[in-house]
């Protein structure tokens, strides 16, 4: 199960650390910060899959999990984990009626739901429609909270390079 | 490409809201449907999934296999007909006028699971109510030894927990609570509050301090009963983990509802997983007034010894008739090899153990892909099935009508 409060800290300490830039990456610490945001895995660093660092690759594989990125959205599906219960996708169409405005409950005008279960797998469909997508919206992480198999984790926006750097 | 509605009949579910795309008559794109659902879809349109029609091995055409099951049964002093758990109303109710055509037995697999939970409820001693009122009124949902996320993927989404309606716009949000009594940790506790967990086997005991007639108090029993009585309508889900504790006797949650009858309103929802078996059991009840393991060789006798397990036990039936079930893969293998002697016939969509070990198969459309129908869901609610896509198959209701016509 992936652990929801990583911190790039804690990723970079099990890193090689020798900023090699095979990964792509200019540092090794913006590589521990593509890693939790899943816009990299844990294989693309090649220093990782050697002998010497296998204690490290195993320790970081449970602590990303299996998780994949779905593409432009925010979400990150363990597919061998999701049963396709649609627990997340009913949770989201009641989430993205409402809105807090000024600290009250406000209705949200009707918008397409950007979850759906397609062929027995969650589906990010309309990422518009996330309230995630939707600057000023409060923070919405109820899909991957209700995950009753915890195949669901939400990351931060993939952030630019040279802020990692 | 086309877009077309469907059932889904994958579990007990029975989800009504399943949109499946075809290219060409093969499903390109299944929405809606859980891993289980898309699965079952997908295994219709499998050529390795389907079974060959088959006498003892030999691969031969669907007349000659009907009527080697035709002289089998024929033939037969002893026949039984087991299954029909996940066939179509009208499959079920031929399966009986052939059993009491043959002089046979007949029996599902309710008569080790939900069987005398559902005489109870048939017989009018358990309250129900239909997932439609469990979605607009019930503000307590008890599940007992059930574990929906794993068993009946989109029962907490699509029935329950999660379902809203037009009178419950807010759904789980503020109003309803989510209990779950178990013996051990599952998806479904880490989701409840409070998820209340029992010793394996302390279920009695729990339902009778409840009740009131235990001497000794169980912890847990005290803060359910508040629950339940502080609520205005209560559905308890019974899971085969609590009907297998009870050993089958519904009594104790006879009584439990009926202490709770002037207080509140009180439901209970057996967690069926096979597509039909409340179907079976109300048209076998209407029948013969016995919901499972029925004989029809002097008259119409209902009994023990009427039971698939324990003519297979006693090795007492000669000739089995297996329809739309697998029991070689429900049941255990000690058990099953008592039916060495006895001959098997196997109409089944799917290839399983059982088509494996029978000494005729023959093939037959997929409920709710390949053919329509009607079935009963866990609440008893008739829903019609929808049809995919004719496959080439026979259905169940043209191979029993068939047999039933040449004996």
């Amino acid at each position: 199960m992936p652990r929801k409060d990583l911190q790039p800290l804690q990723i970079y300490r099990l890193l090689p650390r020798t900023n090699c830039k095979l990964c792509g990456c200019p540092t090794c610490y913006a590589f521990a910060f593509n890693l939790i945001s899943r816009s990299r895995r844990v294989e693309d660093c090649p220093e990782l899959l050697k002998d010497e660092f296998g204690e490290s690759f195993r320790a970081l594989k449970k602590m990303l999990g299996e998780g994949e990125r779905i593409a432009g959205s925010d979400h990150v599906l363990d597919r061998s984990r999701c049963t396709g219960c649609g627990d997340c996708v009913a949770v989201c169409i009641r989430a993205l009626t409402t809105i807090t405005k000024n600290g009250r409950l406000a209705q949200r005008a009707a918008v397409p739901p950007p979850l759906k279960v397609m062929d027995g797998r969650l589906q990010v469909v309309e990422w518009s429609s996330c309230k995630r997508a939707v600057p000023g919206l409060d923070i919405c992480n109820l899909c991957a909270e209700k995950c009753p198999f915890s195949a669901l984790d939400l990351v931060k926006p993939e952030e630019p390079d040279q802020e990692d750097s | 490409m086309r877009s077309r509605s469907l059932v889904c009949t994958g579990c007990g579910c029975l989800c009504d809201d399943i949109q499946v795309q075809t290219n060409d008559s093969r499903p390109i794109l299944i929405e809606n449907a859980c891993a289980k659902g898309a699965a079952h879809i997908q295994a219709s349109f499998n050529p390795e999934r389907r079974p060959h029609c088959t006498i003892g091995g030999r691969q031969c055409g669907p007349g000659e296999a009907v009527a080697e099951a035709r002289r089998l049964l024929g033939n037969s002093r002893n026949p039984l007909i087991f299954g029909l758990d996940s066939s179509t109303l009208s499959a079920q109710s031929l399966a009986i006028a052939l059993a009491r055509k043959l002089g046979g037995s007949i029996d599902s697999a309710a008569s080790f699971s939900y069987g005398p939970l559902l005489a109870a409820m048939l017989g009018g001693d358990l309250p129900a109510c239909s997932l439609a009122e469990v979605k607009d009124r019930a503000d307590l949902l008890l599940y007992w030894g059930a574990d929906p996320p794993n068993t009946h993927p989109r029962h907490l989404s699509l029935h329950s927990y999660y379902a809203y309606s037009e009178y419950n716009p807010a759904g789980w949000y503020p109003r309803v609570t989510l209990v779950c009594v178990e013996v051990r940790r599952t998806e479904l506790s880490s989701m409840s509050k409070p998820a209340i967990r029992i010793k394996p086997g302390e279920d009695r005991a729990v339902i009778e301090a409840i009740t009131g007639e235990a001497q000794s108090q169980v912890g847990a029993a005290q803060g359910l009963a508040e629950l339940i009585r502080k609520s205005h309508f209560c559905v308890l889900f019974c899971g085969l983990g609590l009907m297998h504790s009870l050993g089958g006797d519904p009594g104790p949650l006879v009584r439990m509802a009926r202490l709770f009858a002037g207080s509140t309103r009180m439901a209970v929802i057996p967690m069926i997983s096979e597509v039909n078996m409340m179907g079976f059991c109300r048209l076998l009840h209407q029948t013969a007034g016995q919901v499972s393991s029925v004989g029809f060789k002097d008259g119409t006798a209902a009994g023990r010894e009427h039971s698939f397990l324990e003519q297979v036990r006693r090795r007492s039936a000669d000739c089995v008739l297996i329809v739309g079930s697998d029991p070689f893969a429900a049941l255990p293998q000690s058990v099953m090899e008592n039916l060495g002697d006895a001959k098997i016939v196997c109409l089944s969509p799917l290839a399983t153990a059982s088509t494996m070990a029978a000494d005729v198969v023959i093939p037959t459309a997929l409920p709710g892909v390949e053919c329509g129908g009607s079935v009963l869901r866990m609440d008893g609610v008739e829903v019609a099935l929808a049809e995919l896509e004719k496959g080439a198959y026979p259905t169940e209701e043209a191979v029993l009508s068939r047999l039933l016509e040449i004996l």
